[in-house]
This record gives structure tokens, sequence and C-alpha cells, in this order.
């Protein structure tokens, strides 16, 4: 009874421990469902996967999805990009400042200060053309500014700052 | 405006003119810097767009992918099983930089060229092949590693060919987009270089203007300093009104003369303070007008003369000049004031001293026309009665008393004649006539005449006579025998047992002819040698009693040659004699002498017919004149009555049919022209006498007051046996051969033309001259009585005429044109006083000038018959 009182004792601390632990962020980020596309790490207050925030396409389309048209210096013509706003999806989780080291499938990093995610600024993009980007298509997800919008976007670093085939992303404070 | 302000508007306008231009300069500049900055943003923008970096690095990002792709092959060919995944994984990824080598607008320049297009399609057709084994099931993919190893590997030199290509073509634009940037930069430092010196030529301007500005405040606070001690210190009232009539200046001199204090004059209405009651209408009309129109009246038109207020009250004249200034306030006024009083004062006093001065001229012109008149009444008392004496039945002692009396009784006439002859001549009365004459026969004539009473006195008297080229001179002969008389009297009064020498000379080249009489009597010192030529100067007093004088001689003489328009003068030496010359103009002429006018002395004293016995009224209020004239005529034979007063002559022509009637002019109760204009009235003009006027007032001023008054002749007293005869023979019934005169004589009253004055200038200045004068003046007179009708009916033209009006008067007179001198001496005065005209003034002038000219036209004719005795 003894070992049984132990484990009582230990299912009980795990139970308010995972009890408890929901009621103050299990709201703010469910766990990834499918596969996941985006792994943020570091300096976050919202997480759903140990230290990271993972996200599926259905969480991020959860977090609400703005489109626009614009041109690129990579593509030919405009694109229509349909993503998540990098803004909402720092608030999402918890960041305010800092910034944010972005890599690549193909190993590319670029560090995108925190400031940059304002509202109608730069989007981390799912869709392009109407269609979801597989990663011959830079997808599937590429932090994308509103380029043609305003010329303070059509600089060689906001150029730099625009990567695609992003997986990941550590907040760094 | 000022020399001074104008300048300094001028420099302004220039500071303007220059402010503009830089201001202008410094906005080209500066739009040109700003669009030149956008350019170089913008090519820094467009470099940094060409994003050169980053085309670079993901040409060299390619051949890495590729070499990842290479590896995860060769590492799934390695490894069992064989991880495709990785493989998968690398191929999308070099798949995905393929797809931008091929895409991007940025690498266009490189894709156009030709051996870059070539290992582009290798690239592209080994992803088309490679793309359905990745795709594909593992085995397939697995089976083809190897070859895909191999394949991956030969691309590699396509993708380093177009890496190196990359560099190459992206790098020279972007070395010629760095050289354009530094070009444009390069102008932009110029520009800014441009713009600097821009600025600082525009700062130096400004410091340039602002010294002069500053320079000019110094000079301007100078000149308004220089000013406001000229203006106090200034003897005239100086003030300056704005617009609206408020003193904004008043000086010291303004505060003497007003007496108002400077305190109390500013700000106060100039209207209030010192304009008289009786100018403030016009002041505020004037104001007025200048605010609304601008006209100035008064203001900048110089002095004008005003009158002003001090403060207690009195008005008092000022002269001022009123000019208008522009100043910050806008336009004042400023007006120079000075007080005139005093000297209006003085030409006051001057203008009553000149009357006064010219009324003691008047009274004693006056009184020497009454002193002729009381001396010639007595006269002619005793010159007549003692020609009634029978000098046959005297002894031959009384008849020398008689003579020495008359003698006596001549020379007072005599001297009373002089005082009369300067009296004339002060009133410019001289008459100036000319003649055709000889001067050596007047000479010789004059001395021939003159020899007896030098030769008593034991001088000899010779003339010195050049031979002279023409014959005739053209002159006033009779005065020139005049002055001659004269020099010669006295010549021969200050010498004795001496001799004396008349001479007359022409000057060469000239009209004038020289005359001089020399003597070798007492001579006269030198410091006498001017004051003798003024009146009654006798230089000894105790001589000249001896021989007689009143000191006029020469100062008649002096008068009568200025008048011909000549010099007098004389050479003398005390005790050795003196030489009298004068010369007066008489040019030569080739005219012959008409028939010379009979002299008037001639006339007068020598023998005169009788007339036949006539009925003769004698109308005179003094005894000794009446009883003289009646037993002279009763001498004649002819019927006389006597009246002592004008109302016992009126009675009596009424009562009688008279001949003649001689009229005395002062007299008691009814005065010689009231008995005149009597008569007129109370006879029809058939049975009207000729009435002759008696008087002694030998004025001629009164003479044409008689004849107007409407009697028909004037007999001077005293007068000669002679001259009273020859009165009654021209007013004898029996001048039959003078039918016109009749006419004249009995229609006096209407007559147009005084025929008795024409005769008698005809019988002085001879028939031919009269009639001469009577055509040119017919000729003359007729262009300007039109011009005078004509000009009367202009108000403008009135004042004009006055010129051509008094011309015409003196004419008319001088031929005896009473009527129409009368006429026009009215209209003289009516034109100078001013006076408002008759509508048909004009008119009756004309009528007159009509009823006038044949008139003068008798004396025409009558050349023919009238000199023949």
């Amino acid at each position: 009874m003894l070992w049984k009182r132990k484990q009582f004792a230990y299912l009980a601390v795990a139970f308010l421990t995972l009890v408890l632990q929901p009621a103050s962020t299990a709201h703010a980020l469910d766990p990834a469902s499918g596969e996941v596309l985006l792994t943020v790490s570091g300096a976050i207050s919202e997480t759903n996967n140990g230290e990271l925030a993972e996200f599926g396409l259905d969480q991020l389309k959860k977090i609400g999805a703005v489109t626009f048209e614009t041109t690129t210096v990579w593509t030919e013509g405009v694109q229509t990009f349909t993503g998540v706003e990098l803004a909402d999806l720092l608030a999402l989780l918890g960041v305010e400042a800092g910034n944010l080291r972005a890599s690549a499938v193909n190993d590319y990093a670029v560090d995108i200060p925190v400031s940059d995610a304002v509202e109608g600024g730069p989007i981390v993009a799912y869709m392009r053309n109407g269609n979801k980007m597989s990663l011959r298509d830079k997808g599937p997800l590429w932090i994308v500014y509103p380029f043609d919008s305003s010329e303070k976007y059509q600089s060689e670093l906001i150029y730099s700052r625009s990567i695609w085939q992003l997986d990941r992303i550590e907040v760094i404070p | 405006m000022t020399r001074k302000s104008r300048t300094a508007l001028f420099k302004n306008a220039r500071l303007r003119v220059i402010l503009v231009v830089v201001t202008s300069l410094l906005s080209l500049l500066a739009v040109a810097l700003i669009q030149l900055n956008r350019g170089v943003h913008e090519q820094i923008d467009a470099l940094a767009t060409a994003n050169t970096d980053s085309v670079q690095w993901s040409l060299a990002q390619s051949d890495i992918e590729l070499l990842s792709l290479s590896n995860a092959i060769i590492s799934a060919i390695a490894d069992s099983p064989p991880s495709l995944s990785s493989v998968r994984t690398h191929f999308d990824v070099f798949f995905s930089r393929a797809e931008t080598l091929r895409n991007s607008p940025m690498l266009q320049a490189l894709r156009e060229d030709s051996e870059v297009v070539v290992a582009m399609d290798r690239i592209d057709a080994f992803l088309s092949e490679t793309v359905l084994l990745v795709d594909g099931g593992d085995q397939g993919l697995r089976d083809a590693l190897p070859v895909l190893r191999d394949r991956t590997t030969a691309l590699r030199n396509d993708v380093r060919l177009i890496n190196l290509k990359g560099i190459s073509i992206l790098s020279g634009a972007s070395v010629s987009q760095r050289s354009k940037i530094a070009e444009t930069l390069d102008l932009v430092s110029y520009l800014a270089l441009a713009l600097f010196c821009v600025l600082v030529l525009s700062s130096l301007t400004s410091l340039y203007f602002l010294s002069q500005a500053s320079r000019r405040a110094v000079e301007q606070g100078q000149i308004r300093s220089r000013l406001s001690a000229m203006v106090s210190s200034a003897l005239d009232a100086v003030m300056a009104v704005d617009t609206d009539g408020n003193i904004i200046a008043y000086n010291e001199a303004a505060e003497a003369i007003f007496g108002y204090r400077r305190d109390e004059a500013m700000g106060q209405k100039m209207e209030d303070l010192i304009v008289p009651d009786h100018f403030k209408e016009a002041h505020r009309a004037g104001m007025e007008r200048y605010r609304k129109t601008g006209q100035k009246h008064v203001i900048g038109k110089g002095r004008v003369q005003l009158e002003a207020r001090r403060k207690n009250g009195e008005v008092f004249p000022v002269e001022l000049s009123i000019a208008s200034a522009q100043s910050e306030e806008g336009e004042i006024f400023v007006s120079f004031l000075r007080d005139i009083s005093q000297r209006i004062a003085a030409e006051q006093e001057l203008i009553e001293a000149r009357d006064e001065a010219v009324a003691g001229e008047k009274a004693k012109a006056d009184l020497i026309a009454v002193m002729s008149h009381e001396m010639r009444t007595p006269l002619n008392g005793i010159l007549g009665t003692l020609a009634l004496f029978d000098t046959e039945k005297q002894s031959p002692k009384d008849r020398e008393y008689l003579e020495i009396i008359q003698a006596s009784g001549k020379l007072l006439l005599h001297h009373v004649d002089n005082v009369l002859e300067i009296s004339r001549a002060e009133a410019g009365k001289i008459e100036i006539a000319e003649v055709v004459f000889s001067v050596p026969a007047l000479v010789q004539e004059l001395v021939a005449s003159q020899r007896g009473v030098a030769e008593h006195r034991g001088n000899t008297l010779s003339t010195l006579v050049d031979a002279w080229e023409e014959s005739y001179a053209v002159g006033d002969a009779t005065r020139i025998r005049q002055i001659l008389l004269n020099l010669i009297g006295n010549a021969i009064k200050f010498t004795r047992n001496g001799s004396i020498t008349v001479e007359a000379k022409r000057l060469s080249q000239h009209d004038l002819v020289e005359f001089r009489v020399t003597d070798t009597g007492i001579g006269i010192p030198a410091k006498d040698h001017e004051r003798i030529f003024e009146d009654f100067v006798t230089l000894d007093p105790s001589f000249s009693r001896a021989v007689g004088g009143t000191g006029l001689g020469l100062a008649i003489v002096r008068r009568l040659v200025r008048a011909l328009g000549g010099t007098i003068g004389l050479e003398s030496t005390s005790g050795y004699g003196s030489s009298f010359w004068f010369r007066v103009p008489l040019p030569a002429t080739q005219q012959n002498p008409k028939e010379q006018a009979p002299d008037t002395n001639t006339r007068a004293t020598g023998r005169a017919g009788v007339a036949r016995p006539m009925k003769v009224l004698v109308v005179e209020d003094d005894r000794i004149n009446r009883v003289v004239i009646t037993d002279l005529l009763k001498k004649d034979g002819h019927e006389v009555d006597e009246a002592f007063n004008g109302q016992e002559g009126l009675d009596a022509v009424i009562a009688n049919t008279y001949d003649l009637v001689l009229m005395d002019i002062s007299m008691p109760v009814m005065d010689g022209i009231q008995a005149t204009r009597a008569i007129r009235n109370a006879k029809p003009d058939g049975a009207l006498p000729p009435i002759v006027a008696l008087t002694a007032n030998a004025i001629p001023s009164e003479k044409d007051r008689f004849l107007a008054a409407g009697l028909d002749d004037v007999l001077i007293k005293p007068f000669t046996p002679e001259a009273l005869r020859h009165i009654l023979i021209r007013y004898s019934k029996d001048a039959h051969s003078r039918p016109e005169l009749d006419l004249s004589y009995n229609s006096t009253f209407d007559a147009m033309v005084d025929h008795n004055h024409l005769e008698g200038l005809s019988s002085a200045l001879g028939q031919g001259k009269i009639e001469d004068l009577v055509t040119s003046f017919i000729a003359e007179a007729d262009v300007a009585i039109d011009k005078i009708a004509v000009g009367l009916a202009s108000d403008n033209e009135r004042k004009a005429l006055r010129e051509t009006v008094h011309q015409m008067v003196g004419t008319a007179a001088f031929l005896g044109a009473e009527k129409l001198r009368t006429t026009l001496a009215q209209l003289e005065e009516d034109i100078v006083e001013d006076r408002s005209l008759g509508t048909d003034v004009g008119q009756e002038l004309k009528i007159i000038w009509l009823k006038t000219v044949p008139e003068l036209r008798l004396h025409l004719k009558r050349s023919v018959s009238d000199h023949t005795p």
C-alpha cells in the first residue's frame, strides 16, 4: 500500500501538474494536429509541446487568415498570398519584443526583429495563388511582406527576411 | 517727395529685387537638391532592389543545394536501407531554387546569356526527368539513385557556369549603377556647394544692406535733427496738419505768432485755432475738395496771402505756403506762415504817403492854374486899357510912360505864360508837330528878328550855318524856334558889348542836328552847369533882378528838347562866355514844304481886318474887362450890349437877336457854362448865336470842358485887340466863302467834329499836314472802330481793347473828333473801372463814326480853296 500511496502521491502531483498547467495555457494553444509545419521555440509564453509551440496547417488557419496581392523579386507576375499575420502569431505566443531567428528547410536562416510584426505587415503565408505551397513551390511556409504596399518593404534587408521553405522560428529575447 | 526718400525708395526697390532673386535662386537650388536627393535615394534603393547580393547568394546557394542533393543521394546509396526522404527533400529544395533562377526578374539579364540558356535547359531537363522518379515509388527511386548521383555531378558544371556568369554580369551592372550613383553624388555636392555659395552671397548682401540701412538710419537721424533744429529756429511759423486738419507739428515761431503754446495746439483742429471765422467755410470746402478730388488750390502753389487769427482773437494778415508730404501716418500738410501785418501796415503808410504827395503835386498844379487865372485877369485889364489910349493924342512924355507900362505888362504876361508852359509840360501836354522846313532859313530868320535887340546892348549877332546837303528837314519848327529864341534871349541878356553866334550843323551820318548859341558874356561857373536847367533857378539874384527873369527859361528849354527826343548841354567858363547846345533828331527829307503855317504869333499880333458891323452881347461880371471889351468892339464899329452875369446874358439872348455872344466863364449868379446850356435850351437851333468863352483859365483840358458844354470857341484872357478881331471875323455872317463852317457852327451841339479846333490845327501845322493826318486817321479808325465794336461783344476781350481805345481817344482829340472822343473816353473809363456796358455800345460807336467821317472830309475838300486869303 505504501507503494500505492507513493504512487498515488506521484499521480496526484502529476495530475495536478497536468490539470493546473492547462489551466493557464491550454486554452491558448491546442496541440498540433496533422503534420507539423512550424515549430516555434525560445522565449515564448505559450507552448503546446514541452518548450515548443508546434503548428499544423489547421492551427495556423485558426489564428486568422490574411490575403494580399503583391509581386516579388523571385517570382514572375502578381502573386496572391494567404497566411497568418506574423503579428497575430506572435501575440498568440506572447512575444512582444526581441528577434525571431527564422530557419528554412534549405538551411537558410535570418533574423527578423519582432518590431517588423505589425498589422498589415508580414504574414506567414501557407497559400500562394489559392494553392497550398509544396516544398518545390517555396512552401510549405513563406514569410511574405506586402512588398508592393510600401517602399519600406522594397529593400534588400526586407527581401533577406522573406524566408521561404520556413519550418522553424526561435524567439530570442 | 524729396530726393532723399526717393533714393531710399529706389534702394528699397532694389533690395526687394535682390531678395526676390536670391530667394528664387535658393528655392531653385533646394528643389534641384531635393530632386537629386530623391534620385540618389532611388538609385540606392534600386541598388538594394537590384538585390545583387541576395541574387548572388541565391546563385551560390543553387550550387550548394545541388551539392546537398548529390550528398543526400550518395548517403542514400551507402545506407541500407537508403534514406529516401532526405533525397526527396533536397531535390525539392533544389527544384525550388531552379524555379527561382528561372523566374526571378532580377536574373533576367543573366537568363539572356546563350550559355546560361543552355545550362538552364539542362537543369530543367534533369529536374523534369528526376521529378518523376522522386514522385514515384520508393523502389524506383532507390534503383535510380546511382544514375541520379552521376547526373547531379554532371549538372554541377552547369550550375557553376550560371554562377560564374551571374557574378560577371551582375557585378558589371552593379558597377555601372555605382558609378551612376557616384555621378549623382558629385552633382549633389556641386549643387550643395552652389547652394552654399548662394547662401554666403545672400548673407553678404543682407549684411551690406543691413549696414546701408543702419548708415541711412544714422543719416536720417541727423537729417531729422537738423530739420527739427531748422523748424524750431525758423522765424516763420511752421505747422503740419494731417488730412483731418489736426495739428501734428508746431514750432516756437508759431507759438509767438499765434499765442497758443505748443501743448495747447498739438492735436487740435487747425481750423478751430487759427482760421478766422470768415475763412472757415472756404477752408473746410477746400479740405473737403482736396480729400475727394485731390485738387489743390493753395497747396504747393507758393506764397499765398490770407488772414489768420491769434489766440486773443485778433485777425491779422499772413503770407503762407503749404506743401503736402507723405509721412508714415499718410499724407500731411506742412504750412509756413509769416505774420505780415507790419509789412502791410508799412505798405499802407507808403500808399498814404504817396497819395499825400500826389495830392500835394495836384495842389501845386492847381495853385499855378489859379495863379495864372488871377494874374491874367488884371493883366487883361491893364493891356486892354492901354490899347484904348489914343497914343496920337498923348504928349511924348505920356506916350513913353504908356509904352513902359505896356512893355512891363507884356513881360509879366510872358512870365505867366512861362509858368503855364511848365505846368503844361509837367502834365505831359507838349504836343510835337512834324513839318517840313529849312533849318538854315529858320536860323537866319530868327537871327534877323533878334539882331535889333542884340545891337541895342552893343552885341553883334551872327550865324554860322554849315552848307546843307539837303534842302529840308522834318520836325517841329515852332518848338525849335522857341528854344533858339530862349537861348538867344539869354545870350543877349548876359552879354554886353560882345558877340553872339548861332550855329547849326548836321552831325555826320545822323538824323541829329546840333544847334549852338555861343556868347562872350559873363559865363557860368562849372558847379552850376547842371543846376541852371532846374526850375526857378537864377544864379545871381541881383543881376537877374536887373535883367528880369523867372528862372524858368532854361527849364522850359530842357523840357522842350527832351520832348523832341534830344539832349541839351553847355560849355562855359566864368567870365569868358557860354556856349549852349542842343541836339535834336531832324531827319532830312526830299519833300518840299507844303504851305507853311503862319506863325501863331504873327497871326495873333499881325494886322487883322475888321469884320462888318455885328450885334454882340458881352457877358462879363468884371467891370474893367467888360469896359475894355466893349470899347474895343465899339471902336471897330460893332453894336454892343452888356450883361453882368449869366442870368442877365440869358435874358438878353432870349429878348434879342445877336450875331455873337462873348461869355465869361466864372461869374456870380449863373456862370458861363450854365448860361450857355440855358441858351442852347431856350433858343431854336437856327436862331442860336455863336457863343465864345472868355477865360483866363488856359489849361487845355478846361477848353475841352467848355466846348463840351456847347461853347463854340474860347478866347483866352488877356487877349490882344487882334485876337478879338479874329474872333469877330470868324463869326461874322459874311464869311460866305466858308459855307461848311456855318453848317458846323450852327449845329455845334450835334456836330461830330470841332471844326474850330481842326481849323486852328490847320493854321498851325499847314493844311497839307492836316489832310494827311485826317486821311490816315479815317483809314486807321475804320479798322479800329470795327475791332472795338466786335471786341466789346466778348467780355474776355474787353481789357485787351483798352489800348486801342486809348490810342483812338488821343487821335480823336487831336483832330477834334469830339463826339467820338467823348464816347471813346467814356468807354475807356468803363473798361478800366470794369463797369458793365450797354449791349449797343458798339453799335452806337459805329453810328457816331459814320457821322464823323463826312464832317472830317469837309476839311479835305477845303484844301483847294482855303489858303487863299
